[in-house]
């Protein structure tokens, strides 16, 4: 599963947020796209996940233009989470993850038992299982969260694209989940692209990394980013001593591990 | 809670709305404005006569095609109001809300006020062409601004400024029309059940029942919408076809109910609620359904507490709609924190 963005310019009427960015996403590994706020993550991901029209370029899918697919067809390649507060609280949460069996399940929604074991796979995955039964409304912002990724899992595609999904989840969890994407990708060949703040456990997960910076994207793994100073310009004075910081302390895990 | 309650919980909410429907069915048969003995509405009902003629007309032509087309109108307006508050991510959407009705009732108002006069014997025909059109021009303007419009939210306002436009434009017609005109109309706004002889029930009955079976259709993308619509079109949903198909669909159940019935409020928006409640669910795989029965008993209701003073004449539906809806609407709004599915 390749996407690739080709001469691709996204953002906002006229206003350019990202221009002429060019880039694949390696199959099979975990890229972490980072930058400061307003830096254009999300409009970026959102131009490439075809939700958002480019301004200029195009994004391919396996070697298709991503708007010529129909949501259908989509559906079965490409899974998000989200930033946007999540509805359906009224649903159960293996209801909800439910949903994302909709381009497997049949006309009325009703699941198979393959359905359903990829629903249960995918909360367990999550650490859900002992709330399966319960209302989204009574989950925290955090396990609400977790329920999206699941429901992302759940659909089963070979790329996942995910717009800041620790956002809302304490420091525990965060690691729990990116090493859950980062294992995904390791030993069931996903494609994962996420984007985030939370520089010390992306980073740490990342096979590779997009940093957004002055509008443009640099491309590369983390040593080559590092080395090339693209992580002292995505995060200037303070920001980057704490996020460098946070980097030494994720080598010292990773050392010791 | 465990997840095995679920079906249990269905099912009871199912029996119970069943059963309501059939007591309120009941309910219509046994009162009416001639008192006539339970044990006569029996006999008719099996197929025999009352002890008078006139009492056998009255139950089989007058009180048994109200009864139906009250449980009918029910369950169309409550499938209705379920499919545009979830299509608009908003609890307090309904047909009358959009604007659907009162483009309806636009229709008629034409019909009855400036060409009222006119039409001679093709005027009751004419009357339910007229809440068609009204009402397929509504929902052919939300359709147009639909395409323009991404936001459920600004298309909802577009809706609630065209009704506003529709009732200026009966405001108008009003104004200009002949006395007869103005009281014929006055009558039709008031909303009643029995607009539906036996001729007409039939296809009244068929037209609810297959626009209703049309929404079960749309079961998964409702649900999936309840994610918000970008989550949805990751889920493969078509927003912009599911969203013109769910209009449409629900501009037409709005439309049969309101050409026969009149324009009948709080209906559209109580009863989604009434079955959230009691099924404890927004799955729609079971929440429409158990809707479309709720909304059957809920019509049948109005139309028996309607005819329930017997001999000292007929309540309009329109002035039971609201006693029934306004409290549930104010104790979902005051209890909104604490209700599951706001949050």
């Amino acid at each position: 599963m390749s996407l690739t963005a080709i001469n691709l310019t996204a953002g906002y009427g006229r206003h350019a947020v990202v221009a002429e960015v060019n880039a694949t996403l390696p199959e099979g590994s975990t890229t972490v796209l980072i930058g400061a706020n307003g830096s254009g993550k999300s409009t970026l991901l959102r131009t490439l996940t075809g939700a958002q029209a480019a301004l200029a370029g195009r994004v391919e899918l396996d070697g298709r233009e991503i708007n010529a697919y129909k949501p259908s067809q989509l559906a079965r390649k490409l899974s998000l989470v989200l930033t946007d507060r999540t509805g359906g609280g009224g649903l159960r949460v293996d209801e909800l993850v439910g949903i994302g069996r909709h381009p497997y399940s049949g006309f009325l929604g009703r699941m198979s038992a393959a359905d359903r074991e990829a629903v249960e796979r995918a909360i367990c995955l999550v650490g859900l299982g002992h709330k399966s039964a319960e209302f989204v409304a009574s989950l925290s912002d955090g396990e609400r969260q977790k329920a999206m990724i699941a429901r992302a899992l759940a659909q089963s595609t070979e790329l996942m694209v995910l717009d800041e999904p620790t956002s809302f989840l304490d420091v525990a969890a965060r690691f729990e989940i990116t090493d859950l994407l980062s294992m995904l990708s390791r030993e069931e060949g996903k494609t994962i692209l996420l984007s985030t703040h939370d520089t010390a456990a992306a980073l740490a997960a990342a096979d590779n990394v997009w940093a957004l910076c002055g509008g443009r994207v640099y491309a590369g793994s983390v040593d080559e980013l590092r080395e090339g100073g693209v992580l002292d310009r995505v995060y200037p004075g303070m920001r980057y001593d704490a996020a460098a910081k946070d980097f030494r302390r994720m080598l010292n895990v990773e050392g010791q591990a | 809670m465990n997840t095995d309650s679920r079906p249990r919980r269905a099912t009871a909410v199912y029996v119970l709305a069943a059963l309501a429907c059939i007591l309120t069915f009941a309910g219509c048969l046994a009162c009416g404005t001639v008192d006539i003995p339970v044990s006569d509405v029996w006999n008719v009902l099996a197929g025999g006569e009352a002890s008078k003629p006139s009492w056998t007309y009255i139950v089989a032509q007058t009180r048994v095609p109200a009864a139906f087309t009250a449980l009918l109108a029910g369950a169309a307006l409550a499938v209705s109001g379920l499919l545009l508050q979830t299509t608009f991510d908003n609890p307090l959407a309904g047909p009358s809300i959009l604007g659907i009705s009162t483009g309806s009732s636009l229709g008629v108002a034409i019909v009855m006020l400036a060409l009222g006069s006119t039409l001679g014997v093709w005027g009751h025909a004419a009357v339910l062409a007229g809440a068609l059109a009204g009402a397929l021009a509504v929902m052919a303007v939300l359709l147009s601004l639909s395409t323009l419009l991404r936001s459920a939210t600004m298309l909802l306002i577009a809706g609630i400024l065209i009704g506003y436009l529709a009732s200026s434009a009966i405001s108008l017609l009003n104004f200009f029309a002949t006395r007869e005109g103005v009281h014929a109309y006055v009558i039709w706004g008031m909303g009643s059940f029995g607009g539906v002889t036996n001729d007409v029930l039939p296809l009244f009955a068929l037209l609810v029942i297959l626009l209703i079976a049309v929404a079960c259709a749309y079961v998964k993308p409702l649900n999936a919408l309840l994610l918000g619509t970008r989550y949805a079109e990751s889920a493969g949903v078509n927003i912009k076809a599911t969203r013109n198909g769910i209009l449409l669909l629900s501009g037409a159940l709005t439309a049969v109910v309101t050409a026969w019935c009149g324009p009948i409020g709080f209906i559209g928006l109580v009863v989604p609620h009434v079955a959230r409640l009691a099924l404890q669910t927004s799955n729609h795989r079971t929440l429409l359904p158990a809707t479309a029965l709720c909304g059957a008993a809920t019509g049948a209701l109005c139309q028996w507490l309607s005819v329930a003073p017997g001999a000292r004449g007929i309540i309009p539906v329109n002035a039971i709609t609201p006693l029934v809806g306004v409290p549930i609407i104010i104790y979902i709004i005051v209890r909104r924190r604490s209700i599951f599915y706001f949050n």
